[in-house]
């Protein structure tokens, strides 16, 4: 059941791909309005890679734009046989990092400071909770969460936990082999780790 | 597999990113395993918590604020005219009339002096040619007598 549902899917991923190229080509022969269509497919999955990188919905809002805007005049580069959502990617996870960089790295409090305030609320998120009522409230915290990872580790993370891309995705957008794919997420899901071990081991002690 | 071995294959066991073989041995070790089996679950709460998230939405306008954004296609270009009158002519024919214009002055001031000019001069009465058959003295010529020398 698990193997066909994986290759209904690998077909799905490749039907996208063969549409994705399609619409491209007609937008490279001048129907300018065919990115729409792009735009509209991608929209949510870019803002969701943006909001979980910037952990701000106005700044993910912009650099969701600006990402669509920069594939736009990049679109000629695009290579066709490759994925255009991983090429999609690609210039998101750069772009985030660059806006990253230029904002103000001034955290307002420290993790420990952030776990005193908001502890009961992360202990539920991550262990006894299965809720969805508490939605927003969900995924503020985890976007405040993922802001205290380095941006290196924090690019990993979103895009294989939350975007759930696969190590061959990963390696395409992060350009690097599998072996540093599972290197870099190893070290990155161990980052993640230690600041939650907390709650695990308090959780362990009861 | 040593435990250590598959403590550190916990996470592409999680991932799926596994063979069949490798699967059903971490599948085995975890049975009996406390410690790789914790890890394990440590991992998927926090992955099953992120992938919970939802972040991921679509946003009303959002495709045509971006739209907005990529410029129309260019309007046709007109192409340019040959111009009848190319751009360096009209400031070479000033120079060029402005060098005329100078030689003349000075030319003007300083006539030239050509035998043409002397030959072909309306000549005033007063000084007509005379013809001789005679040679004149030398000093006759100068206009000095035998008295100065
Ligand atoms: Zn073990």
């Amino acid at each position: 059941m698990k193997a066909i549902s994986y290759r209904a899917e690998v077909k799905r991923q490749e039907e996208g791909t063969i549409e994705d190229i399609e619409v491209i080509l007609d937008i490279l022969a001048g129907n300018r309005n065919a990115y729409s269509e792009i735009v509209r497919k991608y929209e949510a999955r870019v803002r969701g890679y943006c909001l979980a990188m910037l952990s701000n919905p106005t700044l993910a809002q912009d650099a969701a734009q600006d990402i669509f805007i920069k594939a736009y005049q990049a679109l000629d580069k695009f290579r066709a046989g490759s994925s255009f959502s991983t090429w999609l990617y690609r210039i998101a996870a750069n772009h985030c990092v660059d806006v990253l960089r230029k904002a103000s790295r001034r955290k307002t409090e420290s993790w420990e400071a952030l776990l005193e305030r908001e502890g009961e609320k992360v202990e539920a998120l991550f262990i006894s909770s299965q809720n969805t009522e508490r939605a927003a409230e969900n995924n503020e915290l985890i976007t405040k969460i993922l802001s205290y990872l380095p941006e290196r580790h924090r690019t990993i993370i979103v895009l294989r936990e939350v975007q759930r891309l696969s190590y061959e995705e990963l390696a395409e957008v992060l350009k690097c082999s599998i072996d540093a794919v599972k290197a870099r997420l190893r070290r990155a899901r161990r980052e993640l780790e230690s600041k939650l071990r907390h709650f695990f081991n308090r959780r362990a002690s009861k | 597999m040593t435990h250590k071995r598959i403590k550190d294959r916990l996470l592409n066991f999680h991932d799926r990113e596994l063979t069949g073989e490798e699967r059903r041995e971490i599948t085995e070790h975890i049975k009996t395993c406390g410690e790789c089996r914790l890890a394990l679950e440590r991992w998927e709460l926090i992955s099953g918590a992120l992938r919970r998230s939802t972040l991921e939405k679509s946003s009303k306008g959002f495709v045509e604020s971006v739209m907005e954004r990529i410029p129309l296609p260019q309007q046709a270009i007109p192409v340019p005219r040959r111009k009848l009158v190319p751009n360096w002519l009209i400031p070479a024919l000033g120079y060029g009339f402005a060098i005329l214009f100078v030689f003349a002055a000075v030319s003007y001031r300083y006539p030239t002096v050509t035998t043409e000019n002397i030959l072909l001069a309306d000549v005033p009465q007063a000084s007509q040619w005379i013809f001789s058959p005679e040679l004149p003295e030398t000093t006759k010529l100068l206009g000095i007598t035998k008295e100065d020398v």
